[in-house]
Order: structure tokens, then sequence, then C-alpha cells
């Protein structure tokens, strides 16, 4: 059962950089979606605490895939995804 | 990664373990000593004298402070009470551009107290989070090690999911590792949604230094509106400031004996009462001082009981409607159920405890690391580099820091009560006892440098309350005056001394002459026989 020591890098590069990159992006996503909702330290919080369980959420896939490429993609796709809900929430959304 | 869902887990759950794990057990260390901060600091400078009235300490603080701080706009006061002794005051600087400072009161005369020099608990609770590292990597790294045990956790229980099943089964003694399994298991059933919130709690606490994103988009969203209205013609706070800065008159503040008056005839004068006195704004018209009660009985730290009054006219001020929603709430509980600081002695021994068997958890997840690859390089009969470190690493970082710990209780007691920086002193016990830890553990063969350093912990623990006795008159007059926070630290690391005691006890006995290492080989060959899939812990 021995794994590459490239594979683990990759994943780990995966895991770290790009589960925090999806994590923040949902962090950003969710405040801009929810400014409106409440006070501003509520909805910074409200869009903050997620975020670890997200990030966590990304670790656990990256290193439960099949392979390195369905890891990558598992975290590359939703972060584009929120990359683009973000772009949308801070051009057209922000008039509200 | 690997075949199965439970084997990537697994193999997520050993090196997310592994990889921090001696930071982790540290942090796990020092966070279970700081829930008991208040007692560990009393017995390090015994000299305080708790005083009878909480209310009348905030008289004495009022009165040194306007004599210490008295250009100062905010003063922050922790009063005594049942687990602390002194008053400990922290001012922020006036317009004058002093320095802020902060000192330790008596809560009785209002002198600078004259006790030993010492950071007492105060240590432990800053290493639990900042690692004595310079800011902010301490708290980076404590916050990385708070995510790796995040995913250790998640991996861990869909890893050891019979653990759940087999929660009944501990079989010590049967052989080395099927008893660490149990005992990782007990300790991890035990206590498992308080890992659950301790690790995820933590990440919380200093969200805005981890995941700064979603506060900076808000921020710069609210600045663009700001920018949108300067252009239609209101006026920005820079170009006020431009203006130059106006010195506003002094408002002197009114007399605090009312208030307290106030205070004492709501919550009572005696203990417990009033914990904390906060002046914002003073000096000015927008003066408050806020009184908060001990032992609020909320958890969340947002839900505290409080008077605040007008500082500059001293009337009592209308109750402050909470802001927050839900989310304020949830922050606000988890930050609370971390510190612990609403429990009572109960609920804070169970705390304690479970902070106990969550270094217990990552202790035996380590050693077992190493127990089961011991036996696959005896088979080879070659040396591996890692493995050897981690073994050493282990016994340092668990051993060792107990040593560490005891160390820096002997200074307290032992160093010259006048000795310049004795405070910095005692921590350098601490330090370079650890330091020597790791070169014993690195020059002694394993077996012996995990019994030399128990034994050496469980002497340093169990002897203290002799080194206190002979040291000063503290431990008798504890004793004379039933002084519960006291003998309770003495109780407490009596046990300390003792659990250290049973486990060198026990190693003692795998180093008792019989060849173990080969029967640990077969143990692990039958283990591996009828347990495949443990195969990969």
């Amino acid at each position: 059962m021995k794994t590459s020591r490239w594979a683990i890098a990759s994943r780990a590069l995966a895991a770290v950089l790009g589960g925090y990159a999806l994590a923040a992006g949902v962090n950003v996503a969710l405040a801009l979606a929810l400014k409106n909702s409440g006070p501003r330290e509520d909805v910074i919080l409200l869009a903050t605490m997620p975020a670890f369980l997200v990030w966590a959420g990304a670790v656990v896939w990256v290193f439960a895939a099949r392979t390195a490429w369905r890891a990558w993609a598992g975290v590359a796709i939703p972060s584009a995804v929120i990359a683009a809900a973000v772009w949308f929430l801070k051009s057209g959304g922000a008039a509200s | 990664m690997k075949n199965t869902f439970r084997l990537s887990m697994t193999w997520l759950h050993t090196w997310t373990g592994l990889l921090l794990g001696w930071v982790l057990f540290a942090i796990f260390v020092t966070g279970t000593a700081t829930y008991f901060k208040a007692e560990i600091t009393q017995w390090m400078q015994p000299e305080l004298r708790r005083g009878d009235s909480p209310v009348d300490a905030a008289a004495v603080a009022w009165k040194s402070l306007e004599e210490r701080a008295p250009e100062s706009t905010r003063w922050f006061v922790g009063l005594p009470d049942d687990r602390a002794t002194a008053t400990t005051a922290f001012w922020q600087p006036g317009t004058g551009g002093k320095r802020s400072g902060s000192a330790t009161f008596d809560p009785v005369t209002g002198e600078v107290v004259t006790a030993r020099e010492s950071r007492g608990a105060e240590f432990f609770y800053r290493f639990h989070f900042q690692l004595q590292l310079p800011h902010p990597w301490g708290r980076y790294l404590a916050g990385v090690a708070a995510m790796f045990m995040f995913v250790a956790l998640i991996s861990g229980v869909i890893t050891h999911r019979q653990f759940f099943k087999e929660f009944f089964t501990f079989r010590p003694g049967r052989t080395s590792l099927r008893s660490f399994l149990d005992f990782h298991n007990v300790t991890a059933v035990l206590a498992l949604p308080f890992y659950f919130m301790i690790s995820y709690s933590a990440l919380v606490i200093f969200m805005a230094m981890y995941m700064p994103w979603g506060r900076e988009v808000l921020t710069d969203a609210q600045a663009r509106a700001a920018g949108a209205v300067r252009e239609r013609g209101g006026q920005s706070g820079a170009e006020k400031k431009a203006g130059g800065v106006e010195k506003k008159p002094w408002v002197s503040p009114a007399p605090v004996g009312p208030m307290l008056e106030e205070v004492a005839r709501r919550w009572g004068r005696e203990h417990p009462t009033v914990k904390r006195m906060d002046v914002t704004e003073r000096g000015t018209e927008k003066m408050v001082v806020t009184f908060t009660r001990a032992e609020a009985g909320s958890v969340s730290i947002t839900q505290r009981e409080q008077l605040r009054f007008n500082g500059a006219t001293g009337e009592l001020l209308p109750e402050e409607k909470k802001m927050g929603g839900v989310a304020t709430e949830v922050h606000g509980t988890l930050y609370g159920l971390h510190m612990a600081r609403f429990a009572g002695p109960a609920m804070r021994w169970t705390f304690f405890l479970m902070g106990l068997f969550g270094s217990a958890l990552v202790a035996t997840g380590l050693v077992m690391w190493t127990i089961k690859r011991r036996a696959k390089y005896a088979k080879a009969g070659r040396f591996s580099f890692g493995h050897g470190l981690v073994e050493r690493l282990n016994i340092a970082g668990i051993a060792g820091l107990f040593v560490a710990m005891g160390a820096i209780f002997w200074a307290n007691r032992l160093l010259p009560v006048g000795m310049d920086a004795r405070g910095d002193w005692e921590v350098k016990a601490f330090l370079y006892t650890w330091a020597a830890m790791l070169a014993h553990a690195v020059v002694r063969p394993v077996l012996a440098a995990w019994r030399e350093q128990l034994w050496a912990g469980a002497v340093l623990f169990t002897a203290l309350p002799v080194v206190d006795a002979v040291t000063g008159p503290f431990l008798a007059r504890a004793w004379a005056d039933g002084n519960a926070a006291y003998l309770g630290f003495h109780v407490t690391v009596l046990a300390t001394g003792a659990m250290l005691a049973v486990v060198a006890w026990k190693v003692s006995r795998i180093g008792a002459g019989r060849g173990r290492d080969g029967e640990r080989k077969a143990d692990a060959a039958r283990e591996r026989k009828s347990r495949p899939a443990e195969e990969a812990v």
C-alpha cells in the first residue's frame, strides 16, 4: 500500500492550499450574500464560522478521492463556482 | 488515496495526528492547567490576601488607579473571588500619550502587591495559544494544530468506528498495543463532543486572524459606501482630523462610592458578587463604568449580567440591548465553552478531566505510532531515522513536558523572593528543563529514557507539597484557613505525581529484563492475524 511521495505532496497541497482557498471563497461569498440580513458583526460571524467546516470537508475529500485528478477537481470546481458567485455578488448583487 | 474510504481516513488520521502531535499535547496539557489558572496563580503568589469584599476591593482599586493612571481613558479591573486573590488592573494611555500599564493590587490596602514576582498560570495560558513564539507565529501554529486536530477527529471517528461498539472492552496488560489502543478508545469515546467543541472553538476564537476575508470584503464595501457619501458632499473622518485634533476639556468622573453601594445592594457585598470593573471613555461626557457579576450563570461570554453607570453623572444606565443575532450567540457560546469561565467547581473539574483525557488521547496515539512500526524495523534489522525521531520526541514531548512543568513550580518556591526578573527565570526553568529532557531522550536508550523522565516527573510533583511546607508558612496557613483553592492545588499535583508514578512503574515492568521486544513482535504478528481491520492504525 505504498503511495508515492509526489502523490502525497500533491494531495497535501490540494488539501491545505486548495481547501483553504475554497473556505476563504465561501467566507467571502457568504459575507456578501448575507450583507443586508443583520448587524455587520453578526454577518461576519455567520459567514466565517462555517468556513472551517468547509476546509475540513475539503481535506477529507482530497484524501478520500480515488485519483489525484478527482482530488484536485473536487476542490477546484467548487472554488470556481464560488469565485463566480463572488464576482456576481460584487458587481451585480452589490447594487442592493 | 487508498483502496477504501476507511483506509484513506485511517491514513489521514495517522498523519494529522502525528505531524503536530507534540504541539497538540503541549497545548492540551497547558490548556487543561489553565482551567485552574486562578488557583495555580494563587499558589504561585501565596503572599496575596483575598480580602473579604470585592466591592471594597473595587473602591480601593479605583483610588489606586486615580493615583497611578490619572490621565488614562480606559481601565480594566479584575477583582478577587474565591479562586483568585489579587486585584489585577490594566490601563490604556490617556491623551497625554503615556504608556499603558498594568499592576496587581492588594485588595485591602490598594498597594501594588509585594508578592514574589511570578507569571503564575498566566504562563500556561499564554503558552497554550502562543507557544512562546514571536507574535503572530505562535497563534498561527496553534491554529494549524487546532485544524489538524479537527481533521484527525473526523478521520479518527471514521477509522475507529468499532470503538463505539467496543467501548466497554478494556484489556489491560494483554499486549502493549492492545491496551494502548483500548485506552486510546476509552479516552476518545468518553469526551468526543468535548474534543470537537474544543478544536472547533479554538479556530473560531481567533478566526479574525485565520479567516479574515469575509470581514475584509464587507469593510471594502463599507469603505466604498462611505466614499460615495463623501462625493455627495459629506465630510469624512479623515477631513475632520485634518482640521486639527481638538483637545476636549477634561470632565471629572463622578465618585465611585454611590455606584458601588448600588452594586452591593443588588448583588451583595461578599463573594460571589462583582468580578470586573471596567471604565471606558474616562474623562469625557460619554464615560461609562461597567460592573460585571461573578458567575453570571450563562455559558456565552456575551450574556453576562452587568450594571452600567454614566461615569460623568454617576447615574445607572438602562440595560444594554444585545445587538447580536443568532451568530453572535453561537460564537459567544463557543468562546464561553472553550474558556469555561462560567463553570462552577463541579463543571470545572469535569472540563479539567476531559482535558486530561484529551492529553492522554494524543499521547497514546503518538506512542501507538511507534509501537506499530517498531516490530517492522526490528524484523528488517535496520534503523529508521524517522522512527527514531518520533520515539525521542515522544519521550521529551510527553514525559519531558511534565518534568518541565514540575520545574516551573519548584523554581517558584526555590528562587530567592527578591530576585530580579524572577518571573522570567521561572519560565527559563521550564524551557531549559524541557530542552534538557530532549537531550536526555536522545542520548539514553528508549525505555530507560521513558522510565527516568517519568520518575523524575513523579518525584517533582509528589514532593511539591514538601517543598512548599519547607520554604514558607503558606501551606500551614492555607490548612488553618481551609483555603480550598490552595489545598486543591496540592491534591491535584499529588494526583498528577501518582499518575506519572503508575505509568513509570508500568514502563519499568516492560523493561524488566525479559526480551520484551521479541515478545512484542510476536504479539504484533498475532494481532495482525486476528484483526486485519486494525492493520493500518
